[in-house]
């Protein structure tokens, strides 16, 4: 614990831990003092020099930013003399600003506007200088880069390399100082990943987002705190609405979105979006009233005979387990298909429940990362960037990746293996354990099949993966203590199942494993769906899923999802549904917590459990459910409820879900509104490997 | 820091040693150094081109106390330093008022003919660069040939004419 000082700033007395600096400290006792380079949770700079104050007894003005507090210090943070300081500062930037105001995206937001009016700054004390030699817009997709309104503050450089891949820098020297990427190249040529940390940090409108232009001021916006849903980590994310339609999305409290999250939130509103029901007329979709498309729906399936389910896991818990009470309540079906892939499965059947989901901040404090699995920094930068910062902070990490990937650059241990054998790297690291006496025997005792299983490890073979067994050996002595997590981009249930034995191992059961997913909602759906697979269906409903390819043809076919799919077009009943975004529900957190969403984004269509209980009405038959509340308590039953052994996987199969429990594949493409979003036609996004890859084998 | 000139006039002096300062030792990477820089080196080079106006003189001044509270490296704080010194001389002002003191400053610099010297050779006529001199030649039978004169808003001052003049004929006004 750091000794507490006590200073005085603008004659105020405030008591403050030793190393704080006097800007902090002021802010502390809600004094705010200006700056434009200092930026909350970004190293400071001490280079836009508004933030200077006057210490009593110095002759200089100091920069409360970097300057720390000493005790008895007694500061002055808007004297005469710093006020002086700090309008000719504005002054001069208003030389370089080739703003207005009444144009710019940033008005009501923006701090130079706010130091200007607050200090009553004369913006034509100094001429503009030659801004016509600076083109107004650098012309990349996704967002706007004019540096005619550049501040030269510096915070997006500290952003870019704190946050993501560290491209932005100030370039040239003295008089000419820009800020840009290497041979200010446009950003797509320069490696930027298009996360748009830099824009949230830009104290003006140099920055902006593309999708926001001349779609409503600062002041319009209606904030609504919301996840997002482009995959499974679900990054906190705020929605900004202006006049009903989202126009922007920032990161929430974790402070970071990937250019999913960033950019990719656009289908919310996208024309393309289904916003009526339609039903078959011979060849013809055509539109329909709820009503009519409802009893259509229900009538279609009641008379089918046979019927089967099939969710996908972009929906809320709410509405897998309405649907799967529609499909046992109103048409006697426990044939539920969840299209998760077989990650749930790997999971599920080693822990028996989900509390050894890890999140983000597990991983960001872990001393010991074994990340396995192709593209893992490339398809999920949030978990590249806490692998990253985890790394920063002393942890090893062991990457399992047959490519030099970003990844395995960060990487104290690489192993290469033949593509396809990483499961098998997995098996032999597992072996070095036990054969070097590093596993931890207590344990492993507690797991049902535990200790059988180490004695067949002992004896087992070493399965041949391209790999030198020195450096497995390297991997398992580091892997062996400490907290330790596994992160797998792998979509496969193998993977997951000998990553799974690797944690029982070493004793690490709970948030220790993350496995990334491309859905917002994979893990309790195997759960709440009643997968006994029936014989060949008549009739079908899918909710929130395209299998189109491997779905084998029904008589009568009910599709609802956001976008006319495949699916959705030899559909006979097709239903709007609600993205995650518009859907009050739970979804499955870190530690297998459920985790509420809120209807963030107002929308027309109902709410996916009433559509639901309506199909039920419309059948004859009543979902026991009054309220979203109702639905919410029944998920939590059966989440809860579901708790299974500890068992140890096996380490030679496990590759077959369907070992496991029931299960049915189908083909996981990418979610429907992917294709649909302008992160697509950047062609800036990268894609998720293995999201048909491995599932659809 | 270069700081060896030879150039008479103060605010040349001044200049060329901003310029020499954003050539050398600036950085740029604080924000009010360059930016404050720039802006003097071009007021500065409108005060010698004769545009400079009594306004400019305050922002200059205001850079050369404010820049030694924002400059962030001694480097900075030198350079306004300098400026605040030469601000000092009464050159500016005079600058301003259309006068360079010295003579160096060309844009300032304005010449006349002495007719009671001139010995109407031509000479000047033919050297001038912008055409500025009227007058014909002295013709020994002739009554009405015009004598040399220096058209003043066609002279930019350059001083061509006073080279070449044999008589010493032409003197500096301004």
């Amino acid at each position: 614990m750091a000794k507490e000082i006590t200073l005085h700033i603008d004659g105020r007395p405030v008591s403050v831990p030793e190393g704080t600096t006097i800007l902090q400290a002021a802010e502390s006792i809600g004094i705010e003092i200006p700056r434009l380079c200092y930026f909350e949770g970004l190293p400071a700079s001490g280079s836009c020099r508004l933030c200077l104050v006057e210490i009593e007894g110095q002759s200089r003005l100091a920069v409360s930013c970097m300057q720390r507090a000493r005790d008895g210090m007694a500061v002055q943070t808007a004297s005469k003399r710093v006020e002086a300081s700090r309008r000719f500062i504005l002054e001069l930037i208003w030389s370089t600003h080739d703003g207005d105001c009444t144009t710019c995206e940033k008005a009501g937001a923006c701090d130079l506007q706010r130091y200007t009016y607050d200090l009553d700054v004369d913006k034509e004390k100094y001429g503009l200088y030659a801004p016509e030699l600076i083109p107004s817009d650098l012309g990349d997709p996704l967002l706007e880069r004019n540096l005619r309104l550049c501040v030269l503050c510096g915070r997006c450089i500290r952003a870019c390399r704190e946050k993501s891949q560290g491209i932005l820098d100030f370039m040239e020297r003295g008089m000419s100082t820009i800020v840009t990427t290497s041979l200010n190249k446009p950003l797509a040529d320069s490696g930027c990943d298009f996360c748009g940390s830099c824009i949230e940090v830009c104290p003006v409108g140099c920055l902006v987002e593309r999708d926001r232009k001349l779609r409503g001021r600062e002041w319009e916006f209606e904030s609504a705190e919301t996840v997002c849903g482009s995959c499974s980590l679900r990054c906190s994310q705020v929605l900004d609405i202006a006049h009903g339609e989202v126009v922007r999305a920032r990161p929430g409290e974790d402070g970071y979105l990937c250019v999913r999250g960033k950019f990719g939130w656009d289908y919310l509103g996208s024309d393309e979006r289904l916003r009526v029901p339609l039903v078959r007329n011979g060849d013809a979709l055509e539109e329909a009233t709820w009503e009519e498309a409802v009893s259509k729906a229900a009538k279609g399936l009641g008379g089918a005979g046979s019927v089967a389910g099939v969710v996908g896991p972009h929906v809320t818990n709410e509405a897998i387990q309405a649907f799967s009470d529609l499909l046992g309540t109103a048409f006697g079906s426990k044939d539920v298909t969840f299209t998760g892939g077989g990650v749930p499965f790997g999971v599920l059947s080693t822990f028996g429940d989900l509390n050894a989901l890890a999140g983000v901040a597990d991983v960001e404090k872990a001393k010991k990362i074994l990340a396995v699995g192709p593209a893992l920094a490339e398809g999920y930068p949030r978990a590249r960037l806490a692998i990253k910062r985890a790394v920063d902070g002393g942890a090893k990490l062991i990457v399992i990746d047959s490519d030099d990937s970003e990844l395995a650059a960060l990487a104290t241990v690489h192993l290469k293996p033949r593509a396809g054998s990483e499961a098998d790297v997995l098996t032999g690291i597992a072996k070095a354990l036990v054969e070097g006496d590093l596993h931890n025997g207590d344990a492993v005792a507690e797991v049902q099949g535990g200790s059988a299983a180490v004695e067949t490890i002992r004896g087992s073979s070493t399965p041949e993966t391209g790999v030198e067994p020195e450096k497995i050996a390297e991997a398992a002595k580091l892997f062996a203590k400490g907290k330790g997590v596994v992160v797998s981009s792998a979509l496969s249930c193998e993977i997951l199942s000998r990553s799974g034995a690797l944690l029982l191992l070493t004793g690490r059961r709970r948030r220790a494993l993350m496995p990334l997913h491309p859905s917002a909602n994979p893990w309790a759906g195997v759960l709440l769906a009643s997968a006994e697979a029936g014989g060949e269906p008549k009739g079908r409903y899918v909710l929130g899923a395209d299998p189109a390819g491997s779905l084998p043809t029904t008589d009568f076919l009910v599709v609802q999802d956001l976008f006319l799919t495949e699916t959705a077009k030899k559909a006979d009943v097709v239903l709007p549904l609600r993205a995650l975004a518009e859907e009050e529900g739970t979804v499955v957190g870190t530690g297998g917590k459920l985790v509420s969403v809120p209807a963030a984004v107002p929308s027309e269509i109902p709410a996916t459990w009433q559509v639901l209980a309506e199909v039920a009405g419309a059948a004859g038959k009543t979902l026991p459910y009054g309220s979203i509340r109702d639905v919410s308590k029944a998920v939590k039953g059966a989440v809860s409820s579901a708790a299974g052994a500890l068992q140890f996987p096996s380490l030679n199969g496990g590759g077959d879900p369907g070992e496991i429990r029931p299960y049915r594949r189908f083909d996981l493409p990418e979610p429907s509104w992917v294709a649909r979003s302008q992160i697509r036609d950047g062609g800036v996004a990268p894609e998720i490997r293995t999201a048909t890859e491995e599932v659809a084998a | 820091m270069s700081t060896a000139t030879d150039v008479a006039c103060v605010p040349q002096q001044a200049l060329e040693a901003l310029r020499a300062f954003a050539a050398g030792d600036m950085c740029g990477r604080c924000l009010p150094c360059p930016i404050a820089t720039r802006q003097s080196i071009a007021m500065i080079e409108r005060i010698i081109e004769g545009q400079g106006e009594a306004v400019d003189l305050d922002r200059l001044a205001r850079v050369s106390t404010e820049l030694i509270d924002a400059a962030r490296c001694p480097k900075g704080e030198e350079a306004a330093k300098r400026l605040g010194e030469a601000l000092a001389s009464p050159e500016f002002v005079r600058h301003v008022e259309g006068i360079c003191g010295s003579g160096t400053c060309a844009a300032l610099t304005r010449y006349r003919v002495i007719p009671e010297v001139c010995t109407m050779c031509g000479a000047c006529q033919e050297a001038c660069p912008r055409d500025a001199i009227e007058g014909d030649p002295y013709v020994a039978w002739r009554g009405d040939n015009r004598p040399y004169a220096i058209r003043l808003e066609k002279c930019d001052g350059c001083g061509d004419c006073v080279a070449v003049c044999p008589a010493e004929a032409i003197e500096r006004v301004t």
